[in-house]
């Protein structure tokens, strides 16, 4: 039921993202070929564009993931999404998983824009160094480089995550009953104070806890700034799922 | 003696088959919001193969008990039961649930849904929806977003009714829909549910529909004021529904 879900939420922005990214890339190839003619024009502006379009498109991202929950399970469609015969919590992932899917996705087309932007800055002499120099470069970094490098990359991905949970958590308590009159308003109140508790439970650790020190501190860190994110994702997506389940009050 | 003993036990199977079986069971279910019980106390049985009207004045609790019948809402106390288990995934596939509100999403065309519900319901019959949809004048292709209000009640509607459900809980199935759509429609559901179903169905407007109805109940701030068969009631008062909800509920 879970793929069956995923499949719907995906193809629900699907019809909003591919088109931005369409147009990213062609703008970049415009720009690129603007600066191929010395065209100066185009390449200004094309070159202005391109940066709008990856503001945009980064701004458009956390909207729509948060609209997808708030319209297609608070509004009205909660109607249907909650009637159908699957458990809340593939719900709730399955909106998680494709919001991921889309940052992940947004990412990719940026550096592939970036990519059609300047190949023929410096001639493609640089792309095709970096690709033969790419694996040299990968075997003489230590496997503690390699673990750091992915390790930052999910640590950035979780962050992101944690921070969509911490708003589908602050909107669930926004919806409860004794709110419904101001439910906006709530969410916001409710967003700010997980912030606080958050923050507070994270001095808490980061005070008491004997972190490594000295060479290889980080490395031996990251694992458990990496499980600290785990935890508290889990424990705002029970919240989201608790609240959802017993709580529920559409309007 | 061993034959006496077999056609006892097949006459205890038959009176078994025969017996109309219960759907729906409430024992003392209550929920309030705030001060304010919409369902106060109530205790009822659903029959299968039997239509129920839930008649009563606007605020009477007639949407809240429904949304407790397919888990929408967590009763305060009391239970309810739906083939003897409390609202679940388990009742989320027996019940075929039209709310008062519109649940179509804006992105889908009317084709996309019924693979929506192909996904999701087993019991779902895409050729009758089909047909309800032509007999509607209604086009497979249309984008929800560009039908009017009545329209997508419709189309909600045919999804609705297209379920081999085994209970159908209809929240003002005809409350915004023209009058020659509205005998379709009523004829639509007493040709299309399943003899051992069992059908709930709110409203106001009783004039149009109580000569659908095998049995109804009357709901008044949370509490069953009148229940019984349609017949009985009215031989028993010698008058209409109508004429009966109009003077019970005088204001």
């Amino acid at each position: 039921m879970l793929g069956k879900l995923l499949k719907y939420e995906l193809k629900a922005n699907a019809g909003v993202f591919l088109p931005m990214y369409a147009t990213m890339i062609i703008v970049a190839l415009f720009t690129n070929f603007s600066i191929l003619t010395q065209w100066a024009y185009g390449a200004v502006i094309g070159g202005v564009v391109v940066f709008g379009l990856m503001v945009a498109i980064g701004v458009l991202t956390l909207i729509f993931i948060i609209q997808r929950f708030h319209n297609n399970l608070l509004g009205d469609e909660g109607y249907l999404m909650f009637t159908l015969p699957v458990n809340i919590t593939s719900l709730t992932a399955s909106k998680l998983i494709a919001a991921a899917i889309w940052i992940c996705a947004g990412v990719v087309t940026g550096l592939i824009a970036c990519f059609c932007l300047s190949f023929n800055m410096y001639g493609m002499e640089l792309w095709h160094q970096i690709w033969q120099s790419l694996p040299t470069y990968i075997t003489n970094l230590g496997a503690n480089d390699i673990f750091i490098a992915i390790g930052c990359v999910i640590m950035v991905l979780f962050s992101i995550l944690n921070f969509i949970l911490m708003i589908y958590t602050a909107l669930a308590i926004g919806q409860l009953p004794r709110f419904a009159k101001h439910r906006l308003f709530f969410s916001f109140l409710a967003f700010i104070v997980i912030t606080i508790i958050l923050q507070i439970i994270g001095s808490i650790i980061g005070f008491n806890v004997n972190w490594p020190q000295g060479e290889g501190a980080f490395f031996h860190t990251l694992p458990w700034v990496l499980i600290v994110q785990v935890i508290t994702g889990a424990a705002l997506l029970s919240i989201t799922n608790y609240l959802l389940n017993k709580k529920l009050n559409l309007e | 003696m061993e034959t006496t003993d077999t056609m006892q036990t097949n006459d205890t199977m038959d009176a078994i088959e025969i017996m109309p079986k219960t759907i729906v069971t409430a024992n003392h279910l209550t929920k309030c919001f705030g001060e304010n019980c919409a369902i106060d106390d109530l205790s009822f049985n659903l029959q299968g193969g039997r239509i129920t009207g839930l008649l009563g004045p606007n605020g009477s609790g007639k949407t809240t008990l429904l949304k407790l019948c397919n888990g929408l809402l967590k009763p305060d106390s009391g239970e309810i039961l739906i083939n003897g288990i409390a609202p679940g995934i388990e009742s989320k596939k027996f019940i075929s649930y039209l709310p008062e509100r519109t649940y179509l999403n804006k992105w889908m065309k009317i084709n996309d849904l019924l693979d929506f519900f192909t996904d999701f319901y087993t019991d779902f019959d895409k050729v009758k929806a089909l047909e309800m949809l032509k007999a509607l004048g209604l086009d497979k292709k249309t984008r929800l977003k560009t039908l009017s209000k009545g329209n997508r009640e419709k189309v909600q509607l045919v999804l609705v009714m297209s379920r081999n459900a085994g209970l159908y809980l209809l929240d003002e199935p005809i409350g915004g829909v023209d009058p020659a759509a509205r005998d379709y429609i009523l004829k639509t559901i007493l040709s299309n549910y399943q003899d051992n179903a069992a059908i709930l169905l709110s409203t106001h407007l009783i004039q149009d529909v109580e000569h659908i109805f095998d049995d109804c109940i009357f709901l008044a701030n949370g509490k069953i004021n009148l229940q019984g068969s349609v017949d009985d009631i009215r031989e028993e008062h010698g008058k209409s529904l109508d004429t009966l909800f109009r003077e019970v509920f005088r204001c």
